[in-house]
């Protein structure tokens, strides 16, 4: 009889243990807080698994719209940009006048900027400020636009357009400070590519010369002359068919040489304008992003480094 | 014979067997391009020697593969010139270094030679209309 009740006891102290231990209720709260942590972490594949399964079990949360814009960010943030944009789409299909979908235009476009397709970018900025000129988000594309234009070496106009950022906005002492700083970029000495060419054209070599490549040019202008000396001393030795391959082959250096002024000059003209784009700090802030009722709950703040 | 017929001779030999191997090495290519592939199986051979001492990645002989592939013969072969005028540090100034088997290389890929006048004519879909 002993034995039997101490068999009895056992059984139910185990069964007590084991089940409380087995039991975990996770609410749509602490789901979609931990898919925020792991994407400020940077995890950003096992945040969209988290954020799926958030928009799996708790579909009618009112998060769930916020959850897909989160997953576009993952993939975004981690170089997937096609993805990204599949996902922004499909919540401009489902909410086409709310905010979430005046996110996903600018979520677009910045997507076009980050992979620097700025034909792209600028299409959909444009689209937001036409379809919702009152968009909390205005400024911030205004931001974005002004930037575009900057890298497109259209100085005024981004000037005209980090003017035209309102007060209100958190940019808007940086936007004031960039109207007049990217005003600058009209006067950076760039070098032109027709004057290199014509010059390596007259000379070759001068035209690397005239962005200051001396050696560069040295090597154009001994490759050009050996060849031109080479082909001229085959004619004069009555070795016609060699002087014509030789003065062929120098038709060649002679032209790549052209080529090689006018591509030497751009690129010193890009890295001119890359270095002088350096000297600013482009950070986006979206704050708080996702949680804009401020309602209790989660908040996300993203920055946007460039 | 005289040293022009025999310079001849030998130059003719010179394309049709490197034409050859390159094709030999280029055959399940699709689109096949004489010259090409004439250019093509001559940097190979070449790229043997390049390769590791070719202070830019890619390097010359692989650099003027692409751009052959890329632009055909006349851009090709003046990239390719252009390439090899402008290999040394002062492309420094102007282009980034990355880490490569082993050595620091300047990185100076065919895009970053024709941005200038050659944007590829990629069609975005439109999203949101």
């Amino acid at each position: 009889m002993k034995r039997v009740f101490f068999i009895l006891t056992m059984f139910f102290l185990f069964q007590n243990v084991t089940g409380y231990a087995k039991i975990l209720v996770i609410d749509s709260e602490k789901q979609f807080s931990f898919a925020n942590e792991l994407m400020q972490k940077g995890d950003f594949d096992y945040a969209i698994l988290e954020l799926k399964r958030f928009i799996y079990f708790f579909p009618d949360d009112p998060k769930v719209p916020q959850a897909r814009c989160l997953i576009g960010i993952c993939y975004m943030r981690s170089g997937r940009y096609e993805k990204a944009r599949g996902i922004f789409s499909d919540i401009c299909k489902s909410h086409r006048n709310d905010k979430y979908a005046q996110k996903a235009l600018f979520l677009i476009g910045e997507s076009y900027y980050k992979q620097k397709v700025f034909d792209e970018a600028e299409y959909y900025f444009s689209l937001l400020i036409q379809r919702f000129p009152k968009s909390e988000l205005y400024d911030d594309t205004l931001y974005r636009l002004g930037w575009i234009r900057m890298y497109q070496d259209k100085w005024k106009e981004a000037s005209k357009i980090f003017s035209q950022i309102r007060q209100t906005s958190p940019y808007y002492e940086k936007a004031k400070a960039l109207a007049k700083s990217s005003l600058k970029g009209e006067t950076l000495p760039y070098k032109s590519p027709t004057l290199a060419g014509v010059l390596s054209a007259v000379f070759p070599g001068a035209g690397h010369a005239y962005v200051g490549r001396y050696k560069d040019g040295c090597v154009a202008f001994l490759l050009n002359g050996v060849f031109i000396m080479a082909s001229m001393e085959a004619f004069h030795e009555d070795m016609d068919v060699m002087g014509g391959m030789l003065g062929f082959l120098e038709l060649g250096w002679y032209t790549g040489s052209i080529y090689s002024a006018i591509n030497v000059t751009h690129k010193y003209n890009r890295k001119l304008q890359m270095d002088f784009l350096g000297r600013f700090k482009d950070n986006l802030y979206i704050e708080p992003f996702m949680g804009l009722n401020k309602e209790k709950g989660v908040s996300i703040k993203l920055r946007f480094n460039f | 014979m005289g040293f022009n017929k025999r310079f001849i001779i030998f130059l003719t030999i010179a394309i049709i067997m490197l034409g050859k191997l390159g094709y030999a090495q280029d055959k399940r290519d699709t689109d096949f391009n004489p010259v090409g592939c004439f250019i093509s199986g001559f940097w190979r051979h070449i790229s043997k020697v390049d390769g590791k001492e070719c202070p830019s990645y890619p390097p010359c002989s692989t650099y003027s593969i692409l751009a052959f592939k890329k632009h055909g013969i006349v851009m090709g072969w003046l990239m390719t010139v252009d390439r090899l005028i402008h290999e040394g540090k002062e492309e420094l100034t102007v282009s980034p270094m990355i880490y490569y088997h082993g050595r620091m290389k300047i990185y100076d890929p065919v895009e970053n030679n024709d941005f200038w006048w050659y944007k590829p004519k990629k069609r975005y879909p439109r999203y949101c209309r």
